[in-house]
């Protein structure tokens, strides 16, 4: 065997599947998940009939009552400056520029589903089950602090400050825990990667840091943010950024961008951005 | 002993045998922690309900079977990312900063190099390397003869003799 194949292999060995859970939780959570299934009972045949029927009646008024929702009245932010909304349910969204957000609760089970269209800052009391949907994705809420940035299905981000949530992306699921953020477009996934939740959440309004981020994450927010489609080449696209950047100036991070990465752009009077080789 | 008590430890006895080779068989096959702990629990319940029909000798294969079964149905990915723990890493002999980054860099490359091997195939190379399954073990769970065995095998390595020369 050559010694590069020795290397590999000694490697190879060195190597285990890293713990997300001990095997204790494990057990635990298994135990939990197995006593909250009914078990299964022999019933005499007369009544089988009878029974069913009444549970399937029964079924269809609760998911009928179920599906049933009490809507609060939406709130939209036209502004770039952050504004807060306070949920029926003490909950608070920071809701950032040009973002949506729509609130309504389930009668039966009372959980809490919001639909989001464009970037906010959540803080979840605890309660009942708190779901957001948004364009490209949804996530559950398993704790309390969290952003999620998606205008559109094309690019989005989902950061958790505390706790954790539970998003689904493209039908996978993926548990973020506090100081993990997931980015997102139309056909990838990449994360889950580590962040710094202090530095990210004592950030003024409007301004963000990346670390070490490719362009096309951060020029497709801005983009996002300010309605301009954006027309770039995929090497630069893939260029790492780290540092600070005020989204509230748009053409001046753009500008800022272009000298630290070295590209020339041009923004167009119909709203695109172009991006270009030096 | 009751029945309840009975089928309480054989699950138990259960779990503690393939709780981990069944995660980790998920993981080599997704690269994804999250995935591998939900179809794990998701396989060990399902053994649960079906506990009578289970005989303890098949056990192993009906499990991975099940699990095998669960990812390729609901949850196959066409690119995965693998992050595996290295105890030659993580756990150096005062070795220098340089040896590290470079033990680092050889680590990721490798872990990309396999990552891009087919599923099954990658699953039983690392079921070999890392649990240390042999050839007949790996054949029972994936009901495959050895001789298939053998064949994943060495495409598994000249596959990655030939990714890692590229990548390297």
């Amino acid at each position: 065997m050559s010694q590069k194949n020795e290397k590999i292999e000694k490697h190879i060995s060195s190597w285990s599947v890293p713990q997300s859970v001990g095997e204790e939780e494990a057990w635990e959570r298994l135990m939990k998940a197995k006593s909250q299934n009914q078990p299964v009972r022999k019933l005499n045949q007369e009544w089988v009939g009878q029974l069913a029927a009444g549970i399937a009646a029964l079924v269809m008024i609760v998911f009928a009552l179920s599906e049933t929702k009490i809507f609060a009245p939406g709130e939209i932010n036209h502004s770039q400056i952050t504004q807060t909304v306070w949920l029926p349910d003490s909950s608070l969204v920071q809701l950032k520029a040009y973002s949506s957000v729509k609130y309504n609760y389930q009668r039966i089970g009372g959980a809490r589903l919001i639909h989001l269209k464009g970037e906010a800052l959540f803080k979840v009391k605890e309660g009942k089950r708190f779901e957001v949907q948004f364009p490209g994705g949804n996530l559950e809420v398993l704790g309390t602090q969290f952003t999620i940035q998606a205008y559109s299905e094309e690019s989005g981000r989902v950061d958790c400050f505390g706790g954790s949530v539970k998003v689904s992306l493209h039908s996978q699921f993926f548990t973020l825990e506090k100081g993990q953020a997931v980015t997102f477009d139309q056909t990838t996934i990449d994360g889950p990667f580590n962040i710094n939740p202090e530095q990210k959440l004592n950030l003024p309004d409007n301004v963000y840091h990346w670390d070490n981020r490719p362009l096309k994450e951060i020029l497709s927010l801005i983009c996002q943010r300010e309605n301009y489609t954006l027309e770039a080449p995929d090497h630069i696209l893939q260029k790492n950024f780290t540092g600070p950047l005020q989204l509230d100036k748009p053409e001046k991070a753009i500008g800022i961008l272009a000298r630290a990465m070295n590209f020339d752009y041009q923004l167009k009077t119909n709203k695109q951005l172009i991006i270009e080789e030096k | 002993m009751r029945a309840e008590e009975r089928d309480n430890d054989w699950f138990r006895k259960l779990f503690d045998e393939h709780y981990k080779s069944i995660r980790n068989f998920i993981y080599y096959l997704s690269g994804d922690l999250s995935l591998a702990d939900d179809v794990t629990q998701d396989v060990l319940l399902l053994a649960w309900q079906e506990r009578y029909k289970i005989k303890n000798e098949t056990a192993k294969s009906y499990l991975f079977t099940i699990a095998k079964n669960n990812y390729f149905r609901h949850h196959r990915k066409k690119a995965i990312r693998l992050n595996f723990s290295s105890t030659l890493i993580n756990e150096p002999n005062n070795e220098s900063p340089e040896f590290i980054l470079e033990l680092k860099e050889f680590d990721q490359k490798l872990q990309a190099a396999i990552a891009e091997i087919p599923d099954k195939t990658r699953a039983i190379f690392l079921m070999s390397r890392i649990d240390q399954m042999n050839y007949s073990e790996i054949a029972a769970v994936m009901q495959l003869s050895n001789k298939a065995i053998e064949k994943h095998m060495s495409k598994a390595l000249q596959l990655l003799r030939q990714k890692v020369d590229r990548k390297l």
